[in-house]
């Protein structure tokens, strides 16, 4: 029953995307108005589709119909409700509903918002190409990655239940559905790039309008990013949060190229400068979010929290070569129409930084998916097997990371067109005096070593611009002086400077330590007296869980655990942590007593990590500053596109002077 | 100008000075007076950082549980109890594990592009940067024919977003410009 | 007219890109051991009981060389087989056994072979597994009367397959 209603809400979304998407393009080349009223139609059949597939699933799931094959994969008897409505996007096919019903989502968002402009044909291309993207989707879950497909239930059966890894934290109820916000928001401003490309409306109209839908997906992927990090250092129990693996470099990749865009996006709405590149930009985002999906799911890639490999990952190949190769012939096409009209005066510029801003984003967004795919290069060469990890990107990051935190505490105070260095000078001042500021207070609190020191300095210095442009708003505006891109985006860097410091000191004053304790012994780290007390397991039918009780300097206790899945035989480890604002307190219990053994020793690891909260509180204040960016500041001219002086007709010099 | 302009230029440039001065002084600080020393505790750390467990996909041999990871994990530390320089241990465990083993890339072969590639692409970003931004700066302060045409429609984009593909193309020479 | 050249670079590199994609990954992974037709790594040291070992001693009987945890359930179950296997070698003087821990404790260790019967030495050097590149417990390398590895086996191993295999070899 689920299965057959489901695999009709599939092939529903399928058919209204491929005939709305067939129909517009009709309507369009034809012009004829009347059909492409139509087209709307078909798109709430596609949000009726995508979320009738998907409630079917959780009923299946909450109803443990394993005649449904995804159930049977990730159902159990006895997983908890949460985790249960989270098993959806535990596995490949699931995720790919999600996928279909967040995308049904914006299209209908984009309905509404632009409901007053159906018959502009740039609003029509978009919706068409929104409708081709979802109609690609829907058809994974017709065809290769059908979840409903009906499978015969042997007697007394109970599926293995989601992951171990994905039913252990609350996280796992935001972090997938936040990525997948982020990734499939970017499918509005591509889909408005390529309509603008289409009519040839390569102005800067498209732009503004797609703005917010940009920073809004932007802001989704940040907090998708953050939380995936924040979940992997709860729950990964390796004492880290990123490791540099390629699903975690996937979901960095468009997120580098979105900020990219979001900076210089700037340049072209305030002098009409950068069009081909900031085209480029949004193309190569959506692209990069495809080629991540594509890298996650095909096992092309080792790596750790990898999908098992499906029959989807040629299809999404396939998908991503469409995307850019359109993108790429649109714009090649397009090519004359693009020429950037305005000029850069001065490398002390506004539209200079964003300039800076976007070779180094660039770089970093190269970096990233050359030691992603280098493996693959390395290995289809001369049958090299090469890993490339951690230090690699490590020394290759920071450098570029250092260059970002510089260029955000100059950008901010830097005017459009030209800039005096005495302007600088003054501008510049406070927040300098905050960066020294930083170092002083990190030397006389004991914080040693070059790059965590640059980092504290560097992170005041823009952290002092970012203060200024907040302060000197508030003072004009009130309230609104945090409202609106700029603002919004001040607060986004504070954000990131947070997030920056967290980082430096988390890595550059990490304690790690591993002990083998008897019952009543002790060990010391960073000042921290760590007491094995005792040793005490729990069984449920679905798990068995053992965890010490670790006592922490004589006062409370913090129980470190291993879970062992029964359904799937695995052992997770779950770590117990407890925050704090200077550093965190990490504790995982490797190896439990042999047998249970209550006077066996255990082996405990102690990581020590400070300022550690940072990082997430920086993530969050990253996703309040894109909110804020959201919404509408202080009213200005929309464009500004050319600010040179233009001439009278008549004074028109030839071209090429 | 007044000499008032020129002692507050003066006074601004003695300060932004100190500034200067300052974050030197502080940045040498916290280099130079770092600990001493590698200490042998720290050696074992930063090679455990540097090879990745043979069994799990690129993580580090610091931060897998496997038992393979524990393993080499051992080994390491006993290797720099005996007085095994670092060449000798990575060239133990390559023979072993063979070059996969190491996360940061070898720098021979192939696997030098990983570290050459993206210095061209700095370079040539920058080159590109610099060039662009000179360019610009040198370029015509007047508008062509078709800076013009590109106005026009863009403040016709920004006001309405009426069909613009009436625009002419910009002629060859504009666009090498 | 630049923006076509440009862009047809970035074309012909996204292909490659895509090329190199969709033909990566047929490549297979699990190679067989490179020690097959080798000499043995020298085992040599102090077991866990404390008396000293040398797999050269062994020369002239065949001799299994296995890895095992005592937290490794394969492991547990391949026990009694490499119990039989030993009888086996007491009973015909052909066949010798040595083991080496993998990432466990000697407490671990008496207590298991206490538990589960056997008397063969047992070593602890971390560097014994990575001579014989151990990825994972158990496993076992069967090494010749001369000193060379013949067969290696990874997972559980039982007596028939060695005692097949020594037959087929000899």
């Amino acid at each position: 029953m689920n299965s057959a209603l489901g695999f009709a809400f599939s092939v529903l979304g399928l058919s209204a995307s491929v005939f709305g998407a067939l129909g517009g393009i009709y309507a369009l080349v034809r012009n004829t108005p009347r059909l492409l009223v139509t087209v709307r139609q078909w798109a709430w059949l596609v949000l009726l589709a995508a979320v009738g597939a998907f409630v079917v699933m959780e009923v299946a799931l909450f109803q443990r119909d394993y005649s449904v094959k995804f159930v049977q994969l990730v159902g159990s008897d006895s997983t908890p409700p949460l985790f249960n409505f989270a098993a959806l996007w535990s596995a490949l096919e699931g995720s790919i509903i999600l996928w279909a019903l967040i995308l049904a989502g914006y299209i209908a968002a984009y309905l509404w918002k632009f409901r007053a402009r159906v018959l502009d044909p740039l609003h029509g291309w978009t919706l068409v190409v929104l409708l081709v993207i979802s109609a690609f989707f829907f058809g994974l879950m017709v065809g290769p990655a059908n979840p409903f497909t009906e499978v015969a239930v042997p007697a007394n059966f109970s599926g293995p239940g989601p992951n171990p890894l994905l039913q252990n934290h609350v996280l796992v109820a935001f972090h997938p559905p936040m990525l997948y916000l982020g990734y499939v928001g970017f499918s509005v401003p591509f889909a408005f790039a390529i309509a603008a490309l289409i009519t040839g409306r390569v102005g800067e109209g498209w732009l503004v309008e797609t703005r917010r839908w940009t920073v809004a997906a932007w802001g989704f992927l940040t907090l998708g990013i953050v939380l995936g990090a924040w979940w992997s250092y709860e729950v990964l129990g390796w004492g880290g949060y990123w490791a540099w693996d390629p699903v975690e470099n996937a979901s960095l990749l468009p997120w580098l190229t979105g900020t990219a865009y979001l900076h210089s996006v700037m340049v072209q709405e305030r002098r009409g400068m950068l069009r081909v590149w900031n085209l480029s930009l949004l193309c190569s985002t959506f692209a990069l979010t495809i080629l991540g999906t594509f890298l996650s799911r095909s096992g092309v890639v080792d790596s750790v929290h990898a999908f098992s490999e499906g029959s989807v990952g040629p299809w999404l190949l396939v998908f991503f070569t469409v995307v850019s190769g359109v993108s790429i012939g649109l714009i090649a096409w397009r090519g004359d129409r693009l020429r950037s009209p305005g000029a850069i005066d001065s490398a002390l510029s506004r539209e200079a930084s964003f300039l800076a801003n976007n070779v180094i984003f660039g770089a970093l967004a190269f970096v990233v998916l050359l030691g992603t795919v280098f493996p693959l290069l390395a290995e289809a060469y001369d049958g090299t097997r090469l890993t490339i990890g951690r230090p690699y990107f490590d020394s290759m990051a920071r450098p570029i990371a250092f260059v970002m935190l510089f260029l955000m505490a100059a950008a901010p105070v830097l005017p459009w067109r030209k800039a005096s260095g005495e302007l600088l000078a003054e501008r510049l001042f406070w927040p300098a005096v905050m960066g020294v500021g930083a170092m002083f207070v990190a030397v006389v609190l004991g914080a040693r070593g070059f790059y965590p020191m640059l980092t504290f300095g560097l992170g005041g210095f823009a952290a002092g611009a970012a203060l200024r442009q907040v302060t000197l708003a508030t003072r004009r505006q009130g309230w609104r002086g945090f409202v609106g891109r700029t603002n919004g985006g001040m607060i986004v860097h504070l954000g990131i400077v947070l997030l920056a410091v967290g980082v430096a000191s988390s890595e550059a004053y990490k304690t790690d330590r591993t002990a083998t304790l008897l019952p009543g012994q002790s060990v010391e780290v960073a000042g921290h007296t760590f007491r094995y007390v005792s040793f005490e397991g729990d069984e449920t039918s679905q798990r068995v869980r053992i965890w010490a009780n670790v006592e922490i300097d004589g006062d409370e206790i913090y129980t470190p655990a291993q879970t062992r899945y029964t359904e799937r035989g695995m052992i997770v480890p779950t770590p117990s942590v407890r925050p704090g604002f200077s550093e965190d307190l990490f504790l995982v219990l490797d190896d439990a007593p042999r047998n249970g053994d209550p006077d066996a020793p255990i082996r405990l690891r102690v990581v020590v990590r400070p300022m550690i909260t940072w990082l997430w509180a920086g993530g969050v204040l990253m996703g309040l500053g894109s909110l804020l960016a959201i919404f509408p500041g202080r009213r200005r001219r929309g464009t500004e596109p050319v600010s040179a002086a233009v001439p009278p007709r008549g004074d028109v010099v030839g071209a090429g002077a | 100008m007044s000499s008032g302009v020129s002692n507050k230029l003066a006074s601004m440039r003695a300060v932004w000075l100190g500034l200067l001065i300052a974050s030197v002084a502080l940045l040498s600080i916290a280099t130079f007076d770092d600990r001493g020393p590698e200490t042998s505790e720290e050696r074992i750390q930063r090679l455990s950082d540097s090879f990745a467990c043979p069994e799990c996909d690129g993580q580090a041999v610091s931060e897998s549980n496997a038992a393979v990871a524990a393993n080499i994990r051992t080994f390491i530390r006993d290797r720099v109890t005996e007085g095994a320089t670092d060449t000798e241990i990575r060239d133990e465990l390559i023979r072993s594990y063979s070059s996969d083993v190491l996360l940061n890339p070898p720098s021979e072969g192939i696997s030098a592009l990983v570290w050459i590639l993206p210095v061209v692409v700095a370079v040539f970003g920058v080159a590109g940067l610099v060039v662009s931004i000179r360019r610009d700066g040198e370029g015509s302060r007047t508008a062509s024919a078709a800076d013009v045409a590109l106005v026009a429609e863009a403040r016709t984009d920004s006001t309405s977003t009426d069909s613009d593909a009436s625009r002419p193309p910009a002629s060859e020479s504009d666009s090498s410009a | 007219m630049t923006i076509r050249r440009i862009a047809l670079t970035v074309g012909v590199v996204v292909a490659s890109l895509v090329a190199l994609l969709a033909f990566a990954g047929a490549s297979s992974d699990a190679p067989s051991s490179a020690l097959l037709g080798q000499r043995v790594p020298l085992i040599k040291g102090e077991t866990l009981a404390g008396e000293s070992y040398d797999i050269d001693a062994s020369r002239g009987r065949w001799v299994v060389v296995n890895f095992f945890a005592t937290w490794c359930p394969p492991c547990i179950v391949e026990h009694p087989e490499l119990v039989r296997l030993e009888q086996w070698g007491q009973d015909n003087g052909e066949l010798d056994i040595v083991a080496t821990v993998f990432n466990d404790t000697p407490e671990n260790v008496a207590d298991f072979f206490v538990d589960n019967g056997g008397s063969w030495p047992v070593l602890g050097d971390p560097s014994t597994p990575i001579d014989f590149q151990i990825r994972r417990v158990p496993e076992s390398f069967l090494v010749d009367p001369f000193g060379v590895v013949r067969a290696h086996y990874t997972g559980g191993i039982t007596a028939e397959q060695i005692l097949g295999d020594i037959e087929t070899l000899s």
